[in-house]
């Protein structure tokens, strides 16, 4: 067969059936097994303290609003339930792949302590998702230095400043400073209910536009 | 791999807006050159005796999946970054029966009406008003039918994974039925031509 | 009866060689590898595909937020489009303006840029302005039952071999073909 007969559909016609024709010996492309991973470098990273977000940094974001992320909360679905970050979604570690995730996107991850979402933050990073945190301390260090701060009284207009910021974050998810004097801790504010009853029912704050549920953008028709 | 570059950063939000205004250009661009302009050409797509429609659909169908699929291949493009529609079946199903339903009365879809009207034609003006009008309808509606429209979901389904057959295989298959669904349309085309007009 | 089929069917060639002389349209096949490159190209750079019936949605949304606000807030459907601080920002919005310029150009220089109702040779103006409302609700409609319109559904699913794109497709051409004789006036 001479290609100078072919018309010009009939050589794309050929063209195409000649690429099918490859694609069948062709690995599935949207597999991720050629993701390639530096061992070296994930290494390194699992060392690096860069991975690890601090509690009232991430209050920060939340409350600027200025960055879409996904927050989520690795704890069993019970105490996911008394109560968790705003805006944080609830997977278990196996969940997390078939989840709609991507590579792509600024994942934070807690857990009630550090060690589960660190084993999710590998998990993932092996995978080729790019950009992971794992919140410092996790729930735990969340309610000890976001919601429940212990602070110690301080006149200097600096410490006066600090205090001041700091009691205004934790009120805005609905917790409160807790004043450090002689060793005992009082809530600062008039409630005499107890912190740990205010953590069961950590209310839903009156959040406007919180980072973590704000609506991906549509992509759709 | 690197793309899609939005997805890994490479251009923020007002810059993308730029990249939609310059690729809707070559959308509308190729529209018009295929003759999707003109209601009567789209239109008789249904009456066999001009398949020009199938022609052109299957061909940018065949020329993107084939990019697609060898740019992943590649490791240039994450194909798994890439939005995908979740899959509503019946909905979907009953919606593709209105769709063709209004391509016979109206003689476009929402987009052939905007390149339509783009040239002139007060009939692709019309239509894409009677757009707005349906799109409001279903909008007023939407309470009453969300749980009809939101039923038998299935997420990102894609036919390789439902079929489980790998992916290059319906690739292939796809390139065939295309290639020769062509041959078929010609021949179809001919006959009808000389059936409704004479020869 | 048969002498008059055959008139009307010599208007219609006539039609089409009056109308479609200025400049012939592409090679199909032509026309549909740059569609495809398009397409392709909107995934590569975006990592989505091409779209027409989401932008309409968006203005129809921001039209029912500025007249009636709190009708807009409690409809989950506006609110699916009234994400951002400006709606209107949108990407699809934009896409489409640049489609209504691209149609042009392309029209322009074939000299296809005519003010004119095209319709079948058996109905009046009128009528084909009826229809082509009528036409344009049902594939609103439809369109948003689907999730999406020809582009959004068809073209991008269809090349993504997303299993719901293909059932939609075969199920638009299946409707087409269901009712095009009963609705043959129209066109022939």
């Amino acid at each position: 067969m001479n290609l100078k007969n072919l018309s010009l559909n009939q050589k794309l016609g050929v063209l195409a059936l000649i690429l099918g024709l490859i694609a069948l010996f062709t690995h599935d492309p949207t597999k991720a097994t050629y993701v390639r991973i530096d061992p070296k470098e994930l290494s390194l990273e699992i060392n690096s303290p860069s991975k690890f977000i601090a509690p009232v940094e991430l209050a920060e974001e939340i409350i600027s609003g200025h960055e879409f992320f996904t927050l989520v909360d690795l704890r069993n679905p019970s105490e996911y339930e008394k109560g968790t970050i705003p805006g944080a979604i609830n997977l278990s570690a196996k969940d997390l792949f078939e989840s709609y995730l991507q590579r792509n996107q600024k994942i934070i991850l807690f857990s009630e302590e550090d060690t589960k979402a660190l084993n999710a933050w590998i998990a993932l990073k092996s995978q080729g998702y790019k950009n992971v945190l794992v919140l410092k301390g996790g729930y735990q260090g969340w309610q000890n230095e976001v919601l429940f701060p212990k602070i110690s009284s301080d006149t200097t207009k600096a410490g006066k400043e600090k205090l001041e910021k700091i009691k205004q974050i934790s009120n805005y998810f609905g917790g409160t400073p807790i004043l450090i004097s002689e060793g005992k801790g009082i809530p600062i504010q008039t409630e005499t209910r107890k912190a740990t009853t205010m953590q069961q029912q950590t209310p839903a704050p009156a959040v406007k536009k919180p980072g973590g549920t704000a609506k991906p953008k549509r992509e759709g028709c | 791999m690197i793309a899609p570059f939005y997805k890994f950063g490479m251009f923020g939000e007002e810059f993308s807006l730029i990249v939609a205004f310059l690729i809707g250009i070559g959308f509308g661009f190729f529209l018009e050159r295929a003759g999707f302009g003109s209601a009567r050409k789209l239109a008789s797509q249904f009456y066999l005796y001009d398949m020009t429609v199938f022609k052109v659909m299957f061909t940018a169908i065949v020329t993107a999946m084939l990019g697609v699929y060898f740019l992943g291949v590649f490791g240039f493009l994450d194909i798994n970054l890439i939005y995908f529609t979740p899959t509503y079946v019946v909905p979907q199903i009953v919606g593709g029966f209105l769709l063709g339903f209004g391509f016979i009365i109206g003689g476009y879809c929402p987009g052939t009406s905007v390149v339509s009207t783009s040239i002139g034609h007060l009939d692709g003006l019309f239509f894409l008003i009677g757009v707005f009008i349906g799109v409001f309808i279903y909008g007023e509606v939407y309470p009453l039918i969300a749980n009809f429209a939101t039923s038998t979901a299935m997420g990102k389904a894609t036919i390789y994974d439902f079929l489980h057959i790998p992916y290059g295989v319906v690739v292939f298959a796809v390139v065939l039925i295309a290639v020769g669904g062509f041959a078929g349309a010609s021949y179809l085309e001919k006959k009808f031509y000389s059936k409704i007009f004479g020869s | 009866m048969e002498e008059k089929e055959l008139t009307n069917g010599e208007t219609t060639k006539a039609f089409h060689k009056e109308s479609f002389p200025e400049k012939p349209y592409w090679n199909p096949y032509l026309a549909g590898i740059g569609l495809g490159i398009v397409l392709l190209l909107a995934f590569v750079i975006m990592g989505r595909g091409l779209g027409a019936s989401g932008a309409v949605s968006t203005l129809v949304a921001t039209g029912v937020a500025k007249i009636a606000p709190n009708h807009a807030q409690n409809n989950e459907f506006y609110q699916n489009y009234l994400v951002q601080e400006n709606p209107l920002k949108d990407w699809l919005v934009f896409e489409v303006l640049g489609v209504l310029v691209g149609g042009f150009i392309s029209g322009i220089f074939a000299n296809r840029v005519k003010f004119k109702i095209e319709k079948g040779p058996k109905i009046n103006n009128v009528q084909r302005l009826v229809f082509a409302t009528i036409g344009g609700a049902l594939m609103g409609f439809g369109a948003k039952l689907a999730g999406g319109c020809t582009s959004g559904q068809a073209l991008t699913g269809g090349a993504l071999l997303n299993l719901g794109s293909w059932l939609f497709m075969l199920s638009v051409f299946a409707g087409g073909y269901l009712i095009a004789y009963i609705f043959r006036r129209l066109w022939l």
